[in-house]
């Protein structure tokens, strides 16, 4: 079989070895110095098919010329000149010898692994080539990685959710397919891309420690939407990966913006009844006045009449307050004044509570302010001023406190001296939807948006009950940081408005109002004042005036009817005119960005006005557009 | 202790033809050019070729280790940067495979490719320093450099390094890496007798 060793007394021991050599699961081809083969296992004979009376003293490039020139040559080369030893993985070289194993279902090349050795060989040196059949393994990984990857891609490829990987640098690494959909970009041209140019808002990688981010996204063709983002982290080869599920949250902003101003409606809805009752009674005061005024005798007409403006800034103030209450818009937190927004929300309120509930208002010494969205900070103080009066069917009394502390905070407390709630109703008072009251009066969203709405302001809200002694719901807001504190407006100049009336300029004045008794009224306040005055009732009939005229200053409603608004007749007239002065009356509060942006300079006023408010307002339009 | 010029030259052009080698070797393994830029070849401290490989801020590397032995016995380590590594790794593997598998195979992709460059610089300086140089197989490591030194480079007080940056480039990415030779004192006195021979050699037949 091969030589006998050099001793006898080895002999038993390196017969063994041979053995040994035989019976081993894997590949052995011993080189002497030149590179012949000396030893060739059966297992080589089994996967090669060549019996080892053939390849014993052949070389082993000759038996496997497609070897010849690769890496196993110059491994073999390496060993036995220079005495160093090599690995070969099947990974990383396409091929290395063309074993084949046959099993029940025919032949199948053997996946390989090499290691070759450096090996003392009689009185040369030589080399030892292992050679591993990797193939169960490799198919092993491969079952385990379709299997791993199956599930992922189930997940990932199914998703309606962004996912979206990067690396630390911040680029991308790999999307999945509703990603390429959402940002209109294949998984090719997302590679390598800063995830900056899908999210604005991750320049700074500094936000991608932090668990759920919202912000907006730039998808497909520029359009943009608002993506909440959890962020999950792993390690790869020593390399921090990111991966972000983008969830497009725009429709869920939409319907929670919605909802608010829902909440809001339906509190005003609440307050409807009271509100029409206070504005019958101020205009029973108008009426009565007038009527007196109409008498062949009117006796003291200024008593009269001054009654009568009372009532209409009782209304005005009335709608002021319902007005800003149904505005459409964002939560904006701002520096607020508690008593400020207390004694508004009380004022709103009191008609609908109604005689038998006695208000009371509590407000720590030096105006606390807090950081909030005034308008929702009065939704929740109404609705806990509603929850009061209906906790308190035969009356009682509702106390109204702002409170400074806890520190950075401020304290809002609403306690009635109602029925009190259980401890069960008391849990469960702020679930969405949970209401005591029957079909109809109530919603059960109001304290679970107050509690929302604390939240969000990064304060808290709590409730506070003892069955038959009353409640006590505390709203805890933020303080508003230094910076954030507004400075105080500057009250108007009253010294340049003298100055205004004294000059009393003689000015051609063009009025668009719709409303035949408005625009009458609003005609008879200037023609007092010696203008030039004409009045036309729809904005086609100002321009056709504006076209061969001169005029100074276009006062126009809001709302016009047959087409076109007051905001577009004040780009059109500035056309015409470009240094035309625009006051725009209004019955609402104010003009959208996108409306003030179309009207061009123009003063806002408010409807119902005074005459000083008309000539301050005029005065402002005059000296913006370059005249006054 | 100090290398003269001539030694200094001899050594230099002897790890340059070793290091095209190795490109010769990784292209045939990529089964794509692979170009290689001329090392820059440095003795330093065991601290110095640390300092020089941290680049003064600790950073995670891989390292791929041979102990060799023969006329001048030592430890040589190829030391890329971990994010180098899969770029490497991805080069030789190709582009095809996806980031996660790529992960898998990283460290015996590795290793061979570790392999085929300090071979080829080991067997070079043997084939023309007309020597054996028995080395072991490959391992991987990683880690900092100090991580990485302290399980293959041992504070010996009079050993030295020489340290070698090379730059090659794999389809069309750019690979920065370090091999790190540590010699001790009797393998830097016998690779200067080697050395000596060799240059005599070069002389010898330059004449003729």
């Amino acid at each position: 079989m091969s030589d006998p060793g050099p001793h006898a007394a080895d002999r038993p021991a390196s017969d063994a070895l041979l053995h040994c050599l035989e019976g081993l699961d894997l590949g052995i081809v011993v080189l002497d110095g030149s590179q012949r083969i000396i030893h060739w296992n059966s297992w080589m004979s089994r996967h090669s098919g060549i019996p080892r009376r053939l390849a014993v003293g052949s070389d082993l490039f000759e038996l496997f010329p497609e070897a010849r020139g690769g890496r196993l040559a110059s491994a073999v080369r390496d060993a036995v000149g220079t005495g160093l030893s090599a690995v070969l993985s099947h990974h990383v070289n396409a091929s290395l010898l063309p074993l084949t194993r046959v099993d029940g279902h025919g032949e199948e090349l053997v996946a390989q692994s090499i290691i070759v050795r450096p090996v003392k060989t009689g009185a040369g040196c030589g080399c030892l080539i292992q050679i591993h059949d990797q193939t169960a393994a490799v198919e092993r990984e491969r079952k385990l990685r379709t299997q791993r990857n199956a599930r992922y891609h189930a997940i990932v490829d199914a998703a309606q959710d962004c996912f979206v990987t990067i690396d630390e640098g911040g680029f991308i690494q790999g999307m999945n397919p509703i990603s390429e959909v959402r940002f209109g970009l294949s998984q090719d041209a997302a590679l390598g891309l800063p995830i900056s140019a899908l999210l604005p808002g991750l320049e700074d990688l500094n936000r991608l420690g932090m668990p759920l981010v919202e912000m907006r996204a730039v998808g497909a063709e520029g359009r943009e939407f608002d993506a909440e983002i959890t962020t999950g982290s792993w390690i790869s080869c020593g390399l921090r990966y990111y991966t972000l599920s983008i969830r497009d949250v725009t429709e869920r902003n939409l319907a929670i913006e919605e909802l608010r101003r829902s909440q809001r409606m339906q509190a005003l809805g609440q307050l409807t009844g009271g509100i029409a009752h206070e504005f019958n009674n101020l205009l029973m005061v108008v009426r009565a006045n007038a009527e007196m005024l109409q008498d062949p005798d009117p006796g003291d007409v200024r008593s009269l009449a001054a009654d009568i403006v009372s009532a209409a800034d009782r209304g005005r103030t009335l709608t002021d307050g319902l007005l800003s209450f149904a505005r459409r818009q964002p939560l904006r937190p701002e520096p607020v004044q508690l008593r400020t927004v207390i004694e508004e929300t009380i004022r709103l309120a009191v008609p609908s509570l109604g005689a038998s509930i006695d208000v009371a208002v509590e407000c720590a010494p030096g105006d606390p302010q807090v950081h909030a969205d005034r308008i929702q900070l009065q939704n929740a103080l109404l609705n806990l001023l509603i929850n009061a009066r209906d906790a308190m069917p035969t009356g009682g009394r509702v106390l109204v406190c702002a409170q400074r502390g806890p520190e950075g905070f401020c304290t809002l407390t609403v306690a009635d001296t109602g029925m009190g709630m259980t401890r069960e109703v008391l849990d469960r008072a702020c679930e969405p939807f949970f209401t005591t009251k029957g079909p109809g009066r109530g919603t059960g969203l109001g304290l679970s948006m107050v509690n929302g709405f604390a939240r969000q302001s990064g304060g808290a809200f709590d409730l506070d009950s003892i069955p038959g002694a009353g409640t006590r719901a505390s709203l805890r807001l933020p303080c508003p940081s230094f910076e954030d504190v507004s400075v105080p407006e500057v009250a108007p100049d009253s010294e340049r408005h003298a100055a205004f009336l004294a000059r009393s300029p003689i000015l051609r004045i063009l009025i668009v109002e719709d409303d035949p008794q408005v625009r009458g009224v609003v005609r008879a306040m200037l023609g007092s004042g010696g203008h030039a005055v004409t009045a036309v009732e729809d904005a086609t009939a100002a321009l056709e005036h504006l076209i061969d005229r001169e005029v100074d200053l276009l006062l126009a409603d809001v709302v016009l009817p047959r087409g076109m608004s007051g905001v577009v007749l004040s780009r059109e007239a500035r056309r015409l005119h470009p240094r035309l002065a625009v006051v725009l009356m209004s019955g609402y509060n104010e003009l959208t960005p996108e409306q003030a942006d179309l009207a061009g300079p123009a003063e806002i006023l408010r409807k119902p006005f005074a005459r000083r408010d008309l000539d301050d307002h005029m005065l402002a339009a005059l000296e913006r557009a370059g005249g006054g | 202790m100090v290398l003269s010029e001539m030694e200094w030259d001899a050594i230099t052009e002897l790890l340059n033809v070793s290091v095209s080698r190795a490109a010769v070797a990784l292209s045939r393994l990529v089964g794509k050019p692979v170009s290689m830029s001329v090392p820059v070849l440095r003795m330093l401290s065991r601290d110095d070729a640390l300092a020089a490989l941290d680049g003064g801020r600790p950073s995670p590397l891989v390292a791929v280790g041979e102990q060799f032995s023969g006329p001048f016995s030592g430890s040589a380590l190829l030391v890329f940067p971990e994010t180098r590594s899969l770029r490497l790794v991805h080069a030789i593997l190709g582009e095809q495979i996806p980031l996660e598998d790529v992960a898998d195979m990283a460290e015996e992709a590795m290793a061979e490719v570790g392999n085929v460059i300090l071979n080829s610089c080991l067997s070079g300086m043997a084939n023309m320093l007309a020597c054996r140089i028995e080395a072991t197989l490959p391992t991987c490591y990683q880690g900092t450099a100090d991580q990485i030194f302290q399980r293959t480079i041992r504070p010996v007080g009079d050993a030295r390094i020489l340290f070698m940056s090379i730059d090659f480039s794999i389809r069309e990415r750019d690979i920065g890496g370090y091999i790190v030779l540590l010699l001790d004192l009797n393998a830097i006195a016998n690779l200067r007798q080697a050395i000596a021979r060799y240059v005599a050699a070069l002389g010898h037949s330059a004449a003729e």
